[in-house]
């Protein structure tokens, strides 16, 4: 007897384990059958064994698994098998077995769907709870970036950023147009992400590869200037008046976000269209970016690596992000107007004296580096033009010589309104020999424009007088001795005539 | 009598063996096939490029809470969360911090955000599909390697934040405990 129940679990045992090293390698409706097809061998294998004692009872573990494979139909086409089987091998013809094995089907199936609906509802629990644990953790590490700078571009690509990492909102590329200071257009400022799925492909891997986290990514796009360089060549060209209704004034006016699922080639919206040819783009979201009222901007986003469809959550998942950006780059941009104020000449839009000293020291090089260079410059007979013209035209000379300077001197030099009619320029890491071409460049121009009352000056003309200093004429100079010698050259240029250069 | 009590045995037996050996065969097939696939596409399962930004912390880290603060390694544990009993499918990894007195789930990495750069071009060439990705993502997953890595950068985590990040070859690999379940 022991042999025999010994026999039969292992049977058991042998049956079970086998059929789970096949079931998987079939499909999942497979997978079932065999299931079904395991439960009714073991129906066989303890008949056999102990004479159809309990088959009865062990169909009622073949029905079970049926009702579990394939819901209520499953366990109806059972329990008419069980019954067959009883009939064949067990000769019950009593259909009383019926109401038994129906309601243990019912009983089952209903256990089966509690449980499945628990499932469902703890699997829902998890879901909401990493997605909102997610946003909550892109919205940790996004405001810690925008608390540290008032830096425009830095803000932007941190918002870019956020809003496209695989660890942030997930998107592939995303675009920002802000509004300009008269509120008539928009204009491309920015974008992160790939202008072709094969590019995105690059870019992922070399994320995955290093592990960059959304903070480290953040940095990275910040010090490298030439990411994305394709997209954001086209980004600053685009410019769209807003006097015209298009689908960028609908999000602005309605201050809600746009979904538009499909780019129709020559259909509709002209702007959209622009969208869709310059940026291959099919589906996109369209966010406004609105702080308290005003009209900011609008952010763009789309799928073209992975196609993946934007959903409704999607939208709801950047809306915070995008109000909060929308506030960031409102703040950034009145602290950029107020350090303008502070740095700049409200008449001539030149950088200030105070200006001047910081950066001075700012450039001042440390040994071994190559000189800095200053030229000082006045307008000769400033006096006497005020005199004869009135301070009125005086100041609109003072703006005219300074757009002058500004399209003389180079890239890197810095020009700054020193006061009065005096200006000065900063030339860094250049010698005294090119700051005296750069000063000659500036006279001579000066001295061919054509400035309002510039005839009645004594000399017929408007001119300038030019001293130049350079770090390189003495080792141990400090900056206010280098602005004392370029003073010095200046006395000598007004002494020797006027309209000179002297260095 | 006695034989009715073997059958409810035998019935127990079969249902316990089904569901307890379901998940080893489960991911016994799928490495196999992964392999098969992997080995098909000219890559290797060990040398896939993942991130581990898709696991989703439920704490600020670093934490003040003292069970996640004064968690050790060995503390740290990754559970596979599989859905349905006869039908075992993997549907992500939990993370816990587990003491003598207590049990907190610290994160959670779902399979579908489980992504491999590798497979996404192979994807959209169409020369694998859905399911294909997501057997060679849940072998890598479940591989332990990864499950090593994963565990180390819980741990600096839980550490030092999310800010900076210790040199994964600084970490004091030999007493880090793993218990995948």
């Amino acid at each position: 007897m022991i042999i025999d129940y010994s026999l039969v679990f292992f049977y058991t045992i042998l049956l079970s384990v086998s059929v789970n090293m096949f079931r998987f390698k079939l499909n999942d409706s497979l997978n079932k059958w065999i299931l079904i097809l395991a439960a009714l061998v073991l129906v066989e294998i303890e008949g056999y064994l102990f004479e159809f004692q309990h088959t009865n009872w062990m169909l009622l573990v073949f029905i079970g698994i049926s009702v579990l494979c394939f819901g209520i139909l499953g366990g109806l086409l059972s329990t008419f098998t069980a019954w067959l089987i009883l009939f064949a091998q067990c000769s019950v013809r009593d259909v009383s077995i019926w109401p038994t094995y129906l309601l243990f089907t019912a009983g089952i199936y209903l256990l089966i769907r509690h449980i499945s609906h628990l499932q469902k509802e703890g699997d829902d629990w998890l879901g909401k709870l990493t997605e909102n644990s997610r946003q909550l953790n892109v919205f940790k590490e996004v405001s810690l970036s925008m608390q540290q700078t008032f830096n425009l571009d830095k803000l932007l690509q941190t918002i870019l950023t956020s809003v496209t990492a695989g660890h942030g909102l997930g998107f592939n590329r995303a675009l920002i147009l802000l509004m300009n200071e008269q509120g008539t257009k928009l204009h491309g400022i920015m974008g992160t992400g790939p202008m072709s799925a094969e590019e995105g492909y690059v870019i992922w891997d070399r994320i995955t590869k290093h592990k960059y986290k959304l903070v480290e990514l953040i940095e990275i796009k910040e010090k490298e200037k030439s990411s994305d360089l394709k997209l954001n060549e086209r980004v600053k060209k685009i410019e769209i008046p807003l006097d015209e209704p298009n689908f960028l004034t609908k999000v602005l006016e309605g201050g809600t976000p746009l979904h538009i699922q499909e780019i129709v080639e020559g259909e509709g919206d002209p702007v959209l269209q622009m969208f869709g040819r310059e940026f291959n783009m099919s589906e996109l979201a369209v966010f406004p970016l609105m702080s308290q009222g005003n009209k900011v901007g609008v952010l763009l986003i789309d799928n073209p690596v992975n196609k993946k469809p934007i959903t409704a959550a999607d939208i709801d998942s950047v809306l915070p992000l995008a109000n909060q950006a929308a506030i960031a780059i409102q703040q950034s941009r009145l602290y950029m107007a107020l350090e303008d104020m502070a740095l700049k000449d409200g008449l001539t839009g030149l950088h200030n004296q105070r200006s001047f000293q910081s950066l001075l020291t700012q450039f001042w090089p440390s040994s071994g580096e190559s000189s800095l260079a200053l030229i000082l410059l006045d307008i000769d007979y400033f006096k006497h033009f005020n005199d004869t013209n009135g301070h009125l035209l005086g100041n609109e000379i003072l703006v005219q010589m300074a757009d002058v300077i500004r399209a003389s001197i180079r890239k890197n030099d810095k020009a700054f309104r020193f006061g009065g009619e005096e200006f000065v320029v900063l030339l860094p890491g250049t010698d005294k020999d090119e700051a005296v071409f750069v000063a000659e460049r500036i006279r001579s121009q000066v001295e061919n424009t054509t400035f309002t009352g510039g005839n009645k000056q004594p000399a017929g003309r408007l001119t300038v007088s030019l001293g130049v200093a350079s770090t390189g004429q003495s080792p141990t100079l400090t900056p206010l001795e280098l602005v004392d010698i370029a003073d010095q050259a200046l006395y000598q240029a007004k002494a020797a005539g006027k309209n000179v250069v002297v260095s | 009598m006695i034989t009715g009590f073997v059958t409810f045995i035998i019935v127990l037996l079969f249902v316990l063996t089904i569901v307890v050996s379901g998940r080893y065969f489960y991911g016994l097939e799928l490495r196999t096939k992964a392999n098969k696939l992997t080995r098909s596409l000219g890559l290797k399962i060990a040398e896939l490029d993942y991130s581990f930004e898709q696991i989703v912390y439920f704490a600020s880290l670093p934490s003040n809470i003292p069970t996640i603060r004064n968690a050790s390694r060995a503390n740290l544990v990754i559970k596979l969360d599989y859905k349905s009993l006869f039908f075992p499918r993997l549907s992500g990894l939990k993370i816990y911090i587990k003491t003598d007195t207590e049990r907190i789930i610290l994160a959670y990495l779902p399979i579908k955000d489980f992504r491999l750069p590798s497979l996404d071009p192979l994807l959209e060439q169409g020369k694998i599909d859905e399911s294909d990705y997501q057997k060679i993502s849940i072998c890598r997953l479940i591989h332990p390697a990864t499950l090593k890595e994963i565990s180390e950068e819980v741990f600096q985590q839980i550490q030092v934040g999310r800010k900076k990040r210790k040199p994964a070859d600084t970490a004091e690999t030999q007493e880090r405990t793993v218990k995948a379940t």
